[in-house]
């Protein structure tokens, strides 16, 4: 693909001369077999050639290659000595903090030579920003470090997507001077760094939320209930319980009179995430599986505002209903530790017991690819809501039709099956911000 | 690390570092087109005004590059130019016959490409092209010119390579720089220019040819090809088989493609009878009746009189042949390259009657030679001494030398003939001295030797072993005219007094000839003396070498030592010839000395005759090093005066660096103060960030100047500030209203003596609030 320049069709003559003489990537399959993509085979191969004219030709060139072998000894050798002297320590300022938010990261690094340490970069363990079109895993570079010194360093860095960082060892690197050669240590990490995913607002707790009546809670429910306080009498319909009865009142009104309490209901809400690779689409911060979780983050964290009780079903963890910041912070941490590799199916988180029957409020956050596979296990229940993203979209693919032949752009519940529709990568926030005021209102 | 082609626009110094990379590989390729025979200085000059339109190309297409121009405008001028320049050097080779050989043809046209790309050093992928284009120029130049110039040009060259290397490298480090640590390359510079320079001087002790060779050891140079070429230099094409490489030692004709034809040239004895003059023959040997060899019984000792070998009579009168008048350089009869002073053996001597010297018979035992690889023949030795220093190497080129033997140095450890690498070619023509079975050493033959130097100071806790064990009886034999002259063995006894036996007493027996007799050439034994060695010693005290050589020969032997006469040829350093590089050896360089037997049949130059030196010890690396450190301390000392000042200099410098450094920045401010405000601003800005720089103050990376101005300078130059605001506006903004050049000119001053006055001098300030760069109609 011809770069920005001459990424138009109207490009000139001479614009696409230049982009297929100098810029096109023939042998892109072969670029690590080529000599010359190397500083070091550039190098050898001009020693040869120097070699060659001074076998044949004239003994001058020997002078050449002996400045070229200088050169790649010099720059073979520098960077291994100069690493052996270096230890380095790794930290944040903090333990905990948000996609996007920054956070100060310091490295100290002590240097046992006498000669100070150029050109180091530090390597590994920090993903990089998809929007830099770099390739290579550097995320910071130190001009030096002086030479009998501990000398720390410390920058902003801006986490870009959630996960416990380092993710992995970070090695600090050094080619200096020519960089034909790198020579690398890895970094102690005295701290681990917990980026959590970002959340955006949802307001109020759904009804549904509350349909366990057996415990009391802390969020007044407008239902009227069988304990707490008296709300006031009505008369008897048919379907009151019998013990409900005032005695006292329907012998005084020759009728039967039902007393209604009311009391705090103590909602529950489980949230089931389902991060299988393959079932998603999109790769980096911006794929669906990165955008489901933090769509369960931010259902937790309204729960949770709402003295709700919250479990979380991950694929390889679950984080048992409680409540209140310490939760919060569970929940989080094990949004933030949620491994990219593989994992259990839908299906069989859907199997264990505590997802079968849920009481309270079950929202499963998947994807219409792993809805068509576990559509048995996600029969239609009270309480229970798919929100469940097209990963096609995120894939880069057009959106699919609805199965439904419902207009996507007025309702988002398939009411049958009570499935939320996620399709537009570019507002999966206001989507699901409509969706929760759709949900705010279901039974 | 693959090379990172999507790099941005690489960094100005960069950018400058590459076209001065490609200047200085313009330099060598215009010294390689220009040839060793042309003006160096038009080459340079030439490269200059090359350099000069480089420069001037890349700034015209860095501003176009900067107005949103792309490849389309660059590309034709590229594609024509180097099209027209193809045709220029075809229609070049076909109009003009004595132009550049098809080669140099190639290559000027390749340097046209590659100025053309170097013109577009501000796109990463051809700076690195360019890079390697340069590199090109200089190999391809290295081989084709040698000389000072372009040593110095390779040893520039690679320094400046080292830095480009490692500032490319350093221009990826850049891009992801921790903002708060600086982002120059200050002490790694000083560093590798340290190393470089420590590379140079160790260089220029062992010298370019010595240390190119070094990693050539065994491998000759070759060249010329099959085709004919009239426009041939220096042998690299074949142009007139004898004619074209006549002149240089080191070309390397075809020994196939000689004519061998009856020489006409005088032989080595009409050379000696002309600066001899004729032998004389004694009185009582006038009637003599040369004895054929056949009648005579076969006796060892006897053996020099069996066959009519040559003599050598130390008894001579004037010549009566006119010496003709002959240049030097035409009637060589051999060219050296290489370190002198050398004595070439021709002929041995090793029986002497008092009045003739008579030739050593041929020994019959054959050279113990193996053949090594390239075609050398190494010389294999029983029993080596362990007296010698390091090795030298020589080229010689035989011209008219017409002689079997082979003019080889003493102590030859291996050498190569052209390419006769057989050892039955080659026989002993005297002991020691080494020659050709069949014929004599063809003309226009390149002959390369390695010998061992000897090292007096080992020689001389060397101990003799007794003599009788390795030395034939006729080596220590005194004539017996000699003999019977008292005066000889007394004068002999005296000269060593009291000295240990070995190379003292040999060594002051030398120098005791040296300091008490006079070396005349032309003088001659008079006509009524017949012991020309007595007259010689005790009467004239002043002969030529020949009496000098026979009177040391007859000293040693007196005192017990194998010693013979030797004749042939010196190589005299005064005959160095600069431009060509070598030494001519003529006729007049005929020489005779002494020599002293040692075990292994190694000869010892013992050379009695003032005005002759023998060659010194070569030392080995480390010696050369000391030696290296000792010429250069006395230098110094010689030259303190001057070492002292420079020093004083170095050192006023290193302690002012800053303030010399500040006023270069400003020289370098006026230069470039010019062009619109912005670039007027701009440049401002960059004399302050230098500035500020030598003051540890630099502008951390991510910062604008303006932020940079208030956190860290506003208390340094309060004045400034209207500046640094003006900075945001030529940097990223447009003007609202016009210009005036007069304000800016006001601001930028205001800014420059605010910062060069410093903190809290009362310096000259300037009111900035009443200069107002902007007036908004």
């Amino acid at each position: 693909m011809m770069r920005s320049a001459v990424g138009k069709e109207s490009a000139s003559f001479w614009d696409r001369i230049y982009y297929y003489v100098f810029e096109a990537d023939y042998l892109a399959d072969f670029n690590r077999y080529l000599p010359w993509r190397y500083a070091l085979g550039c190098l050898v191969m001009a020693a040869a050639a120097a070699g060659i004219c001074g076998w044949l030709i004239h003994e001058q060139a020997y002078v050449l290659l002996a400045c070229i072998g200088l050169a790649i000894i010099l720059g073979l050798l520098w960077p291994g000595v100069s690493i052996l002297g270096i230890r380095a320590e790794l930290d944040f300022d903090r333990q905990r903090v948000r996609e996007g938010e920054p956070v100060q990261v310091r490295l100290r690094i002590q240097n046992s030579w006498p000669l100070g340490i150029w050109g180091l970069r530090l390597r590994g363990g920090f993903a990089l920003d998809s929007s830099s079109g770099r390739t290579d895993d550097c995320s910071a570079s130190l001009a030096v470090a002086p030479g009998w010194r501990i000398t720390e360093f410390a920058w902003k860095w801006r986490p870009p997507c959630r996960g416990q960082y380092p993710l992995t060892i970070p090695r600090l690197a050094t080619g200096f001077p020519f960089g034909l050669w790198e020579a690398s240590r890895s970094i102690e990490v005295k701290q681990r760094l917990i980026v959590w995913p970002t959340t955006f607002p949802l307001h109020l707790l759904p009804e549904a939320a509350a349909n366990d009546r057996t415990t009391e809670g802390l969020t007044p429910v407008n239902r009227v209930g069988t304990s707490g306080d008296v709300l006031g009498v009505r008369p008897y319909r048919r379907g009151d319980p019998l013990r409900r009865i005032h005695w006292g009142q329907s012998a005084r009104h020759e009728r039967l009179i039902i007393c209604e309490q009311q009391a705090t209901a103590c909602p529950r809400v489980q949230i089931v995430v389902d991060l299988q690779p393959e079932h998603h689409g999109g790769i980096g911060p911006y794929s669906s599986r990165e955008w489901a979780i933090r769509v369960a983050a931010s259902i937790a964290e309204a729960a949770l505002r709402h003295a709700s009780l919250v479990e979380l079903v991950l694929p390889d963890a679950i984080v048992p209903y409680d409540l209140g910041p310490m939760q919060r912070g569970r929940i989080l941490d094990a949004l933030a530790r949620a491994a990219p590799g593989n994992v259990q199916s839908l299906e069989h988180m859907l199997g264990q017991r505590g997802c079968q029957h849920p009481s309270g409020l079950q929202l499963v956050i998947t994807t219409f690819a792993s809805l068509k596979k576990s559509s048995e296990k996600l029969a239609p229940q009270r309480g229970r809501f798919v929100v469940a993203f097209a990963e096609q979209c995120f894939a880069g693919k057009p959106s699919p039709e609805p199965e439904n032949g419902a207009d996507h752009h007025f309702s988002r519940l398939d009411a049958l099956r009570r499935v939320f529709r996620i399709d537009c990568p570019h507002h999966v926030v206001e989507e699901m911000q409509a969706i929760w005021k759709e949900l705010l209102c279901a039974d | 690390m693959p090379t990172d082609h999507r790099a941005d626009t690489p960094p100005k110094s960069l950018q400058s570092m590459t076209l001065a990379l490609t200047a200085l590989g313009v330099c060598a390729a215009e010294l390689a087109l220009t040839g060793p025979h042309g003006s160096s200085a038009t080459a340079l000059s030439f490269a200059a005004v090359l350099t000069v339109g480089l420069v001037v190309a890349h700034r015209y297409w860095q501003r176009c590059s900067e107005g949103g121009l792309c490849a389309r405008h660059g590309l034709p001028v590229v594609a024509g130019l180097s099209v027209l320049s193809a045709v220029i050097e075809g229609l070049r080779w076909i109009l003009q016959p004595e132009g550049l050989p098809l080669e140099l043809q190639l290559f000027a046209g390749w340097r046209g490409i590659g100025l053309l790309l170097a013109a577009f050093v501000n796109r990463p992928l051809l700076l690195r092209i360019a890079g390697a284009v340069s590199a090109s120029w200089v190999l391809f130049a290295s081989c084709l010119v040698e000389g000072a110039l372009m040593f110095g040009v390779l040893v520039c060259y690679a320094i400046l390579g080292s830095l480009w290397l490692s500032t490319l490298y350093w221009s990826l480090v850049q891009r992801d720089l921790v903002s708060g640590t600086s982002g120059r390359l200050r002490v790694p510079v000083v560093a590798v220019v340290w190393c470089a320079l420590v590379l140079v001087v160790i260089l220029l002790g062992a010298g370019p040819q010595r240390s190119a060779m070094l990693l050539a050891e065994l491998l000759p140079t070759s060249g010329g090809s099959d085709q004919y070429d009239a426009r041939s230099r220096g042998g690299v094409n074949d142009g007139d088989d004898v004619v074209a490489a006549r002149d240089q030692a080191r070309s390397a004709g075809a020994v196939d493609s000689n004519i061998f034809f009856d020489s006409e040239e005088r032989s080595f004895y009409d050379a000696a009878q002309d600066i001899y003059g004729e032998a004389r023959k004694p009185r009582e040997y006038t009637q003599a009746i040369a004895i054929e060899a056949e009648r005579m019984r076969h006796d060892h000792n006897l053996a020099e009189q069996q066959q009519a070998r040559r003599e050598f009579a130390l008894t001579r009168r004037e010549s009566k042949r006119p010496r003709r008048p002959v240049d030097r350089y035409s009637d060589a009869l051999f060219h050296v390259e290489g370190p002198g002073p050398l004595h070439i053996r021709m002929f041995a001597y090793d029986t002497c009657d008092g009045v003739t010297l008579r030739e050593s018979a041929p020994p019959t035992s054959r050279p113990e030679l193996t053949r090594q690889w390239g075609g050398w023949l190494k010389l294999e030795k029983i029993e080596r001494q362990d007296v010698f220093a390091g090795t030298v190497r020589h080229t010689f080129r035989i011209v008219k030398l017409e002689a079997r033997q082979l003019p080889i140095p003493p102590h030859p450890d291996r050498f190569l003939l052209g390419r006769v690498d057989q050892a039955r070619f080659f026989r002993w023509t005297h002991p020691g001295i080494l020659g050709l079975v069949d014929g004599k050493v063809p003309r226009n033959t390149v002959l390369h030797t390695r010998s061992r130097t000897v090292d007096e100071d080992l020689l001389t806790h060397w101990k003799f072993p007794a003599v009788t064990r390795y030395a034939m009886p006729h080596y220590r034999e005194v004539p017996l005219a000699l003999r019977e002259d008292p005066r000889i063995e007394n004068l002999a006894r005296r000269i060593v007094d009291d000295k240990p036996r070995g190379w003292s007493q040999i060594k002051a027996v030398e120098e005791y000839l040296r300091n008490h007799y006079v070396h005349v050439r032309a003088a001659k034994v008079p006509e009524d003396r017949e012991d020309p060695l007595p007259w010689f010693l005790f009467d004239s005290k002043t002969g030529p070498d020949y009496l000098f050589a026979a009177a040391a020969c007859v000293l040693l032997r007196q005192l017990d030592y194998p010693a013979r006469v030797t004749s042939g040829f010196y190589v005299d350093p005064a005959n160095y010839d600069p431009e060509s590089g070598q030494i001519s050896v003529c006729p007049e360089d005929i020489h005779f000395w002494a020599e002293v037997l040692l075990p292994g049949d190694e000869w010892l130059v013992v050379e009695p005759t003032p005005g002759y030196e023998k060659m010194p010890a070569s030392p080995h690396l480390i010696g050369r090093l000391f030696q290296l450190a000792g010429a250069m301390g006395q230098w110094m000392v010689n030259h303190w005066a001057a070492v002292l000042g420079v020093i004083m200099v170095a050192v006023a410098m290193v302690w002012q660096r800053r303030q010399i450094l500040a006023g270069l920045y400003w020289v370098r401010w006026r230069l470039t103060y010019r062009g619109s405000w912005r670039q007027r601003v701009l440049s401002t800005l960059r004399l302050l960030e230098a500035w500020a720089g030598l003051e540890g103050r630099n502008r951390p990376v991510g910062w604008t100047p303006l932020r940079w101005y208030e956190k860290k300078l506003r208390s340094r130059a309060p004045q400034a500030a209207t500046f640094f605001h003006l900075t945001s506006l030529a940097a990223y903004g447009q003007p609202t209203g016009i210009i005036r050049d007069e304000a800016i000119q006001e601001v930028c001053l205001a800014a420059v003596y605010a910062f060069r006055a410093g903190p809290g001098n009362s310096s000259q300030k300037r009111d900035e609030s009443k200069a107002s760069p902007v007036r908004r109609d």
